[in-house]
């Protein structure tokens, strides 16, 4: 499943990327990468973003971007 | 003389660090390979004079955004002797990997452990002999923010430290968490309860919003009711210095030179001068707004509007603070750091109402509506400025597209510290100064030019430059009921638009009431809308488009910028007028 799948205050593992692009990197270096855990704090309304938690860094992306990261429920 | 590069990803407190050790001699240049200008500092490290240079902040070396870009062709062209790598303490996991790539480069690296005190305070505890040994090069705690372990810096740079340098072929990823797992202890629960408490009511479903509206409307009433009284102060000083001092003294003058030197020059000067109080006030805010972390939030509530309009929420407040004074909110965007992002919102700032544009709008309405009409158009004016803010960023967005995916960090509530706000302040202004005097002293000299030119008939009358441009240009300003003499008010309004009253006053003869009474005989009130329509959205004041082009050092920006808004501005004005003349005449 995706990030964009998962409801808020669920845990779940990054297993990787839907696709292979250069922005990937910047998710790595935001701190989403395989095997950590990654939490939705909350989701704004009307499909607005995630505020999302992924160790000690809080960060809000679009629901595009959620769309690219793999993970598995805990 | 060495050069130290200082790196670091976004959000590490990298500029306060530099802040703090840099002095007074801190200066913007250019640097090969790169188009950008970097500021640098001369300080003393390890007993050599050492340039030490702020790159922008990153999160990798693979030349993904603008910045990183900027970074690698830096590194490529400049013989680097070190890198200063700062980075968050409490994001050490994440932020290895960027320092490690740099050691691959072979350029010596020293690792500054940033916000110690607040990793401490969370309770991750570091043990950063250990990490220096593993990676191969020192790393310090520091605190930039409390200035706290910066004198160490000299000190163990001074110890004679033989440093790694890592083969390429070492996976960053694999030795950084090996680094994070020997020598960081994270506690089990991270005790961060009051970004927490502060995020469930500033991101609150329902009350996020309001909340969010309060806080702007009071940063704008902070920022406004404190710098236009200051503005208009000095512009009131400005003139009385020119009645009753510089008249007296080129008294004897050739009236060509009086008139260039006061009404082209000062004219100039004291425009440019009026903005400073305004963007100091303006950065004091901002500063506070974007160091506390509550920018990210802000974002994160407008997002998804925002991001209809090819924007995102942080646009959104540089959009309403224009509604104050377009200038500072340009120099606001600089936040952004994905170009097109920027200069998208740098095309949607102009149509904010601006505080100049309202004295026009008040003194019209006054003059030729009752106070209900006059209210009611008020209304109409802030609507249709809406309007085109929205019809700009449609109109440009594929344009301007942003293609970078949207993700934002959203950093713990902070309050940065008072050193580092005067500090901002003072930056904007000295780079406002620099950069923005020269076009903007041009343009007004250009429109004294017009407006003076033959000398040998009166300022601003039919006769002269701009009044033969108000002629040309007549036939094309007739069907939205402006006549030769306003496009030379105009013209004028072009330096500022609240110097349309004071050229309707030059070019009539009369001031005040009078002129009020005197336009109403001569205008009708769709003339007087259309009118108000028409300078609200046509071209952005001279130190608009002379921010424009330096924030986005694009001369084609700027033009785009005027002739997108004065069509618009012809549009508008062309539907109402026709529409008013159809239906109420």
């Amino acid at each position: 499943m995706t990030l964009s799948e998962l409801s808020v205050n669920k845990i779940a593992i990054v297993e990787g990327f839907a696709s292979k692009t250069p922005f990937n990197d910047r998710l790595i270096a935001l701190g989403i990468k395989k095997n950590k855990e990654i939490k939705i704090l909350r989701k704004s309304r009307l499909n607005g973003p995630l505020h999302v938690e992924v160790g000690v860094t809080q960060l809000m992306l679009r629901e595009l971007v959620a769309e690219e990261i793999i993970i598995s429920q805990l | 003389m060495k050069k130290t590069a200082l790196i670091g990803m976004p959000n590490t407190g990298k500029s306060t660090f530099f802040n703090k050790i840099s002095g007074a001699s801190e200066r913007v240049g250019n640097w090969p390979g790169i188009t950008v200008g970097l500021s640098s500092i001369k300080t003393l490290i390890n007993g050599e004079m050492t340039e030490l240079i702020d790159l922008p902040g990153i999160y990798s070396l693979n030349g993904y955004s603008e910045d990183e870009e900027v970074v690698i062709n830096f590194i490529e062209n400049n013989k680097i002797d070190q890198v200063f790598f700062i980075m968050n303490s409490t994001q050490i996991d994440r932020q290895l990997p960027l320092a490690i790539n740099i050691q691959k480069l072979g350029i010596p690296i020293i690792i500054l452990a940033n916000m110690i005190d607040e990793a401490r305070s969370l309770g991750i505890s570091f043990d950063f002999d250990k990490m220096g040994k593993l990676l191969g090069c020192p790393v310090l705690p520091i605190s930039a923010k409390f200035g706290r372990g910066l004198e160490k810096i000299n000190k163990k740079i001074n110890a004679p430290t033989k440093l790694k340098i890592n083969p390429k072929s070492i996976d960053e990823q694999i030795l950084s968490q090996k680094v994070f797992d020997e020598t960081v202890k994270m506690p089990l629960i991270l005790n961060d309860k009051k970004t927490r408490f502060l995020d469930s009511i500033f991101l609150h479903p329902l009350f996020g919003l309001p909340v969010f509206l309060i806080i702007i409307f009071i940063l704008f009433q902070l920022i406004y009711t404190l710098g236009s009284p200051i503005q208009e102060y000095m512009g009131d000083f400005f003139s009385y210095i020119q009645i009753n001092y510089l008249q007296g003294l080129f008294g004897n003058s050739p009236p060509l030179l009086k008139s260039f030197l006061l009404d082209g020059l000062y004219a100039g000067f004291t425009t440019v001068a009026t903005f400073v109080p305004i963007i100091i006030i303006f950065f004091f805010v901002m500063t506070i707004v974007e160091g506390s972390g509550y920018f990210s939030r802000a974002a994160f509530l407008m997002d998804k509007l925002m991001e209809k309009m090819g924007l995102d929420g942080r646009g959104f407040v540089m959009m309403l603070m224009g509604y104050g004074c377009n200038v500072p909110a340009i120099m606001g965007t600089k936040i952004m750091r994905n170009k097109n992002l920027r200069f998208l919102t740098m095309l949607t700032i102009p149509f904010s109402l601006c505080s100049a544009r309202l004295q026009v709008f008040l003194f019209l309405t006054l003059a030729f509506l009752s106070s209900f009409y006059g209210a009611l158009t008020l209304f109409f004016l802030y609507l249709l400025s809406f309007f085109t803010i929205f019809l700009t960023a449609i109109a440009f967005k594929n344009k301007y597209k942003n293609r970078e995916p949207m993700i934002l960090e959203l950093p713990p509530y902070r309050f940065p510290t008072i050193s580092h706000i005067f500090k901002r302040g003072n930056q904007e202004v000295l780079n406002f100064l620099s950069r923005a005097t020269k076009f903007i002293v041009l343009g007004v000299v250009a429109v004294w030019i017009l407006t003076y030119f033959p000398s040998e008939y009166p300022v601003a009358s039919q006769n002269t430059y701009a009044g033969r441009i108000g002629a040309f240009f007549e036939p094309i300003f007739t069907p939205i009921g402006i006549d030769q003499m306003l496009i030379v008010a105009l013209i004028f309004g072009f330096i500022a638009k609240e110097i349309l009253i004071g050229a309707l006053a030059v070019i009539f003869g009369l001031e005040g009431l009078e002129l009020g009474n005197h336009l109403k005989e001569i205008f009708s009130n769709g003339q007087a809308i259309s009118f108000m329509i028409f300078t609200l959205i046509y071209t952005p004041c001279v130190s608009t488009i002379a921010t424009i082009r330096n924030e986005s050092k694009s001369w084609r920006l700027a033009l785009e910028s005027v002739i997108w808004s004065l069509f618009l501005a012809w549009v508008a004005s062309f539907i109402f007028y026709q529409s008013y003349e159809y239906f109420v005449k």
